[in-house]
């Protein structure tokens, strides 16, 4: 009898795993962005916990660099010839900010498409002069936001975990 | 002659006796091996899960490296996969070793003694047996027997597919030739059944024969308690 026990307890713990292993989500995006000013904009669900690596890989002209990263904090980093080997990093880590418990949503925006079913997002807005970072405040929903002006294949990898 | 010699002279003569004896004690001794195995396939089950909770908890593991500390999860997968196949097979070959010491185990052929003594070691061991007991057994003997056939099976078919996937994947890459997962699901069942087609046979000819030879023996049984009786 404690063994039929022990099974039901072990059993519990798969179904357990198995519903933790699906809250397991990630984006994968490679865009070429074009002459002009880009918006990179990474979304994901207030439970959620993300890691995203943005790498930027400048186009150089005559040995030249003509690409510049914008932060959300005014910051402008100019990117050197030697990243279109060695890639700009940027690792961002957007944290848990709080839960929605039995709540489905489903949110869109400039750059955002999040929902309970699609928890986590990444897209780059091309031609985007007039966006302008941290304009944007959505329900359920936390964006990351950063421009870059000139043209650099960019690279975007998240890793994230619904809570 | 005695009162037991007039029952079997006029329907089986004592080395008939002997020999009938003899097969449904080796078939009873069968009996026990199989209840045993359905004794111990809680075990089995308990071993079986154990490895899947191994296997999910390094996936889980694995999938919480890149989220934590940045890890690339393509260098990641490798391993994961080769980690994943060693526990199972680990948890797999456990479980079978374990299911085969038990049934090792089990105490057979104790009867041959009384057996070796003729006709009254032949009585003793018939008195002695509990009819309604080895219904109860023979009737999961044969549960036993198709759980071990379909246990057997599935894990034979496991060791064959994955050398055979793996087989395949490496024909992919070199002659770029893909073949279906179902064909190589179908192939390796087709193996499987070839490999274990006379040990599968042989079994369930014990198990249909125990079912004549526990209704004549129980035959005798009960023509041997009336003489007894009317002595």
């Amino acid at each position: 009898m404690k063994k039929i026990w022990l099974l039901f307890v072990f059993i519990l713990i798969v179904l357990a795993q198995s519903t933790f292993l699906s809250s397991f989500h990630s984006i994968e995006l490679n865009v070429y962005t074009q002459i002009g000013t880009s918006a990179i904009v990474i979304s994901k669900a207030e439970y959620v916990y993300l890691r995203a690596e943005i790498d930027i890989y400048p186009q150089v002209i005559q040995g030249q660099s003509q690409v510049t990263v914008i932060f959300a904090n005014g910051t402008q980093v100019k990117l050197l010839p030697s990243n279109a080997v060695s890639p700009y990093r940027i690792s961002v880590v957007l944290p848990i900010r709080g839960y929605a418990f039995g709540i489905s949503f489903g949110t869109t925006g400039e750059g955002v498409n999040v929902s309970d079913g699609h928890p986590v997002d990444a897209e780059v807005l091309s031609n985007a002069t007039d966006f302008v970072i941290g304009q944007r405040h959505y329900d359920f929903v936390n964006v990351y936001e950063l421009l870059i002006q000139g043209s650099a294949w960019v690279s975007i990898k998240g890793y994230g975990v619904a809570v | 002659m005695g009162k037991h010699q007039r029952v079997w002279c006029c329907c089986l003569t004592e080395e008939k006796l002997g020999k009938k004896m003899e097969e449904f004690m080796t078939a009873l001794d069968q009996v026990k091996k199989y209840r045993q195995l359905i004794n111990s396939l809680a075990d089995f089950a308990l071993i079986i899960v154990a490895s899947v909770i191994a296997v999910l908890s390094v996936n889980i593991i694995v999938n919480l490296l890149p989220v934590l500390f940045g890890y690339d999860p393509i260098q990641l997968n490798p391993i994961n996969f080769l980690l994943s196949l060693v526990l199972l097979l680990s948890g797999l070959s456990a479980g079978v070793l374990w299911v085969d010491r038990k049934i090792a185990s089990v105490r057979t052929g104790e009867w041959k003694s009384s057996l070796n003594e003729g006709t009254p070691g032949v009585l003793k061991l018939l008195q002695e047996l509990k009819w309604e007991t080895i219904f109860n057994d023979i009737r999961l003997a044969k549960l036993g027997f198709v759980l071990y056939g379909f246990l057997r099976i599935l894990a034979y078919w496991t060791l064959i597919f994955i050398p055979l996937a793996i087989l395949s994947a490496f024909l992919q890459s070199i002659i770029h030739t893909s073949i279906s997962l179902i064909v190589v699901l179908m192939i390796a069942l087709i193996l499987v059944l070839i490999l274990n087609r006379n040990d599968l046979i042989k079994r369930h000819e014990q198990i249909g024969n125990l079912d004549s030879l526990l209704w004549e023996l129980r035959w005798f049984d009960s023509e041997f308690r009336r003489a007894d009786f009317k002595a």
